[in-house]
């Protein structure tokens, strides 16, 4: 991989001076960051710190009213969300939303969506073109089940699973897609220590398979300890630290954010 | 390629076809006339549940999209000497096209509001069909003169049935089709929520307008089957309460469920009758009502959600419970 003169690895995201008002109460005040291509990206902060909002922004879920967005140096500011998606940018959300009803395989399909091409009749009818692209998709959909674990539940409905498996097929579809940036925002919200530790590990595995820069947006300190190489702190809206895990968690300025004092 | 299917399975479809081709030989001809009009109904359900089902766009146009395959096929019987293939393609061009245009809206509005903007449509329909009676008959309607292929025509009730079935078998093939593709995807990601679907690279404008236009492309070869199956068209027929019985059928029916538009349509064509054979014909809309209402309740999913609900639970007597997360096992490269 291509790296800077700094020997860091070309940033695949580039966000400057994002501003965000919500209903007139700042939500962001002029955020900027990089995130490394290939490497798993801490977002942290605590709740209210707009690392959700941050993600909408990436996402095109809303539109910020000032600062701009690129992604491989292209600038993403007026595109929607579904050309961001055909770019290469997926993202999963805080509350699960699966295909209810639908079974694991179906749900991580949908992952597939953005290399869609054939049309409505062929679609209907069947064409080579679009049953080689159905193989293509079914290959994929296989790999990302097997390295998450989910290979004896393809053909279970979605509803009947745990918790914690809901979680991993969304996550899944967002892998399926073969994102060149993934944003997962809180994928470990709601589970349990175990659950925690085993989806962080599929999250892990699945990057260094598919090499997929993912952005991991979290307010579990210790769980992006463990996870990333590299990481930016928000608080109220701005960018309080970054760095290594380690060397943020050092800083002062986030020991009082998150626990009050500077010596923790 | 070999058929991997069980033959139980491959046998499935010759089990449920030869019940639509022994009846109609066993049949009266007012029975047959039910037969034939449960099928159209069959198909204008199926483009119903496209839309609402499948998409979850809430529209109440569906009789519009009828109408126009009724009125399309009763003016070119009238008109000219084509065969009735050639009204299907047509009345299925314009019902789709004239849907892509009701469709429109629901890529502004959603719920009650694009309801009530697809009434707008019925209501327009009444108009046009009203006002330009040179064309359309007015409030009289048109006389259909008899359609077919060649000598083998729709005054022959059995022919009326046979094109009904296959209509009707074309659209379950369709909606089949679309369950498990990329297209039935999109549209369930669009009825889970404009979020989900967007952030998975689903256009919702497209899909949305993809759904539209089935549902007025099957609504508008119901209209054509209806047309010379009644061998007359008013515009009495395409209201809004045509189009409100059409969605009470899919609810009571079930809603994405492909045998549901089935159950659906013989709810409503045979409990009327079931009631006027009884003698109390005035009790079916009470009794339609509280069943609707005890339904909406207690089963939201319809009596094919009761159905599948069976099966699904004795399918999983004897199932293993999914299980929790569990630790990947490291894979061997190869």
């Amino acid at each position: 991989m291509a790296t800077d003169q700094a020997g860091r690895p070309p940033a695949v995201l580039e966000v400057r001076d994002v501003r965000v008002t919500v209903n007139g109460v700042r939500a962001l005040g002029g955020v900027s960051f990089d995130v490394p291509e290939g490497s798993l990206f801490g977002l942290i902060g605590p709740n209210g710190a707009g690392k959700t909002t941050i993600m909408n922004v990436i996402s095109a879920v809303i539109t910020p009213q000032q600062g701009s967005v690129r992604f491989r140096g292209e600038e993403l500011t007026g595109t929607g969300t579904v050309a961001r998606v055909r770019a290469g940018i997926l993202r999963s959300f805080q509350q699960v939303r699966l295909l209810e009803g639908m079974s694991v395989l179906d749900n991580l399909l949908l992952g597939r969506e953005r290399f869609r091409v054939v049309g409505l009749l062929r679609q209907i009818g069947g064409s080579r073109t679009g049953r080689r692209q159905a193989r293509r998709d079914l290959a994929v959909v296989e790999e990302v089940a097997a390295v998450l674990g989910l290979s004896d539940l393809l053909h279970r409905d979605v509803q009947d699973l745990p918790f914690g498996v809901r979680r991993l097929v969304d996550v899944g579809r967002a892998f399926a897609a073969e994102p060149d940036l993934l944003l997962l925002d809180e994928p470990a919200a709601g589970l349990d220590v175990t659950s925690r530790r085993l989806l962080l590990e599929a999250i892990k595995r699945a990057q260094s398979t598919t090499g997929a820069t993912v952005m991991l947006v979290e307010h579990d300190v210790d769980m992006v300890r463990r996870a990333c190489g590299e990481s930016v702190v928000l608080s109220n809206g701005e960018v309080l630290a970054r760095g290594t895990p380690a060397e943020v968690l050092a800083d002062p300025a986030v020991l009082r954010a998150y626990f009050g004092r500077s010596d923790a | 390629m070999p058929d991997r299917r069980s033959p139980a399975r491959r046998l499935r479809p010759v089990l449920l076809l030869a019940p639509l081709v022994v009846l109609p030989l066993l049949l009266d001809s007012f029975s047959l006339y039910q037969a034939t009009m449960i099928l159209i109904y069959v198909t204008a359900i199926i483009g119903l549940d496209i839309v609402f089902g499948r998409a979850g766009v809430l529209s109440v146009a569906q009789a519009v999209f009828i109408g126009i395959g009724a009125y399309t096929a009763a003016w070119m019987s009238r008109t000219t000497t084509v065969s009735i293939g050639v009204e299907l393609i047509a009345a299925a061009v314009i019902a789709g096209l004239a849907a892509i245009l009701v469709g429109l809206p629901a890529l502004r509005v959603s719920g009650l509001r694009l309801a009530i903007l697809t009434f707008a449509f019925v209501e327009l329909f009444q108009w046009v069909v009203t006002t330009f009676a040179s064309i359309t008959g007015g409030t009289q309607g048109l006389l259909v003169n008899p359609g077919g292929f060649g000598t083998v025509t729709t005054a022959d009730p059995l022919v009326g049935y046979g094109l009904a079935a296959v209509i009707a078998l074309l659209a379950t093939w369709l909606v089949i089709r679309l369950q498990r593709n990329p297209i039935g995807r999109s549209m369930a990601a669009v009825k889970n929520s404009n979020l989900l679907a967007e952030s998975a690279g689903v256009s919702t404008v497209r899909t949305k307008l993809t759904a539209f236009m089935l549902s007025g492309m099957l609504g508008g070869l119901a209209g054509v089957v209806l047309a010379h199956v009644s061998g007359s068209v008013t515009p009495a027929g395409f209201t809004v309460f045509s189009s409100l019985n059409l969605l009470v059928a899919l609810i009571l029916g079930g809603t994405g469920r492909v045998h549901g538009a089935w159950l659906g349509a013989a709810y409503v064509v045979l409990m009327p009758e079931l009631f006027a054979r009884l003698g109390i014909p005035n009790a079916y809309p009470i009794v339609n009502g509280a069943v609707l209402m005890l339904l909406l309740v207690v089963m939201p999913g319809g009596i094919a959600g009761v159905l599948d609900g069976i099966r699904d639970r004795v399918r999983r007597s004897g199932a293993a419970p999914p299980p929790p997360l569990t630790p990947v096992p490291e894979r061997s490269s190869s």
